[in-house]
């Protein structure tokens, strides 16, 4: 049987779910939806980042850490595929 | 020293979003609990077991620690407090640097969930610790806890709970307090000191939270009042020997430093230690910050010699 693949924007969004779920439940996270509009704060970013890194195996450059490349989970994609080109 | 390259990148990582989110206290407790969970590992193994006792404003819950080894026989004991402004932080954020302690320092750690603002303001920490401390001092033998060897502890806000109440035991013929461990400790809440100024942003802790987190917690009291503020505090003389740990580019810095400077001009056996290159929290994030770790351990270490000789130990470190 075939494992259903995870699209790297799945794995992000759950990343983000993962992050939100404790204190809204469930939430609905648009590719494009803001993620400081969604409730995440900065210590909440801290352990996004901390967990892209983990999980895609990537260690994002400190100049790339910025609001726009966290923006949304889209952003988040678009920045890990530059990453992970460039390794 | 510079800024630890992995600091650095945890407070880049900070940056990105700063002013992001409405920070309410559920948000902050939750973040601080997210942050830990990624940001530390809690590899080390000791035996937990969760109880609650009786306290001032309701049931305390407490979470006791001991090294896997540690069978029935008295040890030494930490009564400890998370930091966490006041606010923020409980058993989970805390879990890493209490195992480490307890394992490092070959002692019984009880981690004391005292009640967070704003829901109760002040003195409702000081008084939990107060009761948590009274009361581990009271069942030493059945925890398996040596009486002589009881010490309190804390990191930020929360060492500076353990300083209050070691000041408070003196105060009033409390239980003998043997040791006092005082980690990045936040100790006079209106400080005024370079490192305020020099690291108050950009720095992990930024000044507008420090300000939201105090205010959360004081309220209208006294932000001089030695139970919050025990730098203020202007007789030092007969508190319990002490081991201070500061962050070298941690805006709480001086605070701490200066209460070691004082104790020690008070008579009071003080060793002290700056981490050269490392921020506020780094002993909890163990996996962002490597030398947490390595600076855990070393504390524990530290414990277990000062629980042997508190005196001889100190006075060697001059």
């Amino acid at each position: 049987m075939e494992m259903a693949k995870v699209s790297i924007r799945e794995q992000i969004t759950r990343l983000v779910q993962g992050a939100l779920a404790k204190r809204f439940g469930r939430v609905e996270v648009a590719p494009d939806a803001n993620l400081t509009d969604l409730g995440l704060t900065s210590l909440d970013m801290v352990g996004l980042m901390l967990a892209i890194e983990d999980a895609f195996g990537i260690e994002i450059p400190q100049r790339r850490m910025t609001p726009a490349n966290f923006r949304s989970v889209g952003a988040i994609e678009q920045l890990i595929a530059t990453v992970s080109l460039a390794a | 020293m510079p800024l630890d390259p992995r600091a650095e990148r945890l407070i880049a990582m900070l940056a990105a979003l700063d002013g992001g989110g409405v920070e309410t206290p559920a948000a902050r407790r939750e973040s601080l609990r997210a942050l830990a969970l990624m940001a530390d590992d809690a590899t080390t193994t000791a035996r937990t077991r969760d109880i609650d006792i009786p306290g001032p404003g309701g049931p305390i819950p407490l979470r006791l620690y001991a090294p896997e080894d540690a069978g029935t026989a008295p040890l030494p004991g930490l009564v400890f407090f998370h930091g966490g402004g006041w606010v923020a932080g409980d058993f989970e954020t805390h879990d890493g640097l209490c195992r480490r302690l307890a394992l490092a320092a070959g002692c019984r750690l009880i981690a004391v969930g005292y009640r967070l603002a704003p829901e109760h303001p002040f003195p409702a920490a000081f008084e939990d610790g107060v009761a948590a401390t009274w009361w581990a001092a009271e069942r030493a033998a059945e925890l398996g806890v040596d009486p002589e060897r009881l010490a309190v502890g804390g990191d930020s806000v929360g060492a500076g709970v353990a300083a209050a109440v070691a000041r408070f035991a003196r105060d009033v013929g409390g239980p003998p307090v043997a040791l006092q461990l005082l980690i990045c400790p936040i100790l006079d809440t209106d400080a005024a000191s370079r490192s305020r100024d020099d690291y108050g942003d950009g720095y992990f802790i930024s000044r507008a939270a420090f300000r939201r987190d105090l205010a959360d917690y004081l309220g209208r009291a006294d932000p001089s009042d030695p139970r919050v503020s025990p730098l203020r505090d202007a007789r030092l003389a007969g508190l319990p020997p002490a081991i201070v740990h500061t962050a070298e580019f941690d805006p709480f810095r001086d605070e701490g430093e200066l209460y070691a400077t004082r104790l020690r001009d008070a008579g009071v056996p003080v060793r002290r230690t700056r981490h050269a290159g490392m921020i506020h929290y780094f002993y909890a994030m163990a996996r962002a910050i490597p030398y947490g770790r390595e600076a855990a351990a070393m504390i524990g270490a530290e414990l277990r010699e000062a629980f042997e000789a508190p005196v001889e130990m100190m006075l060697e470190a001059g």
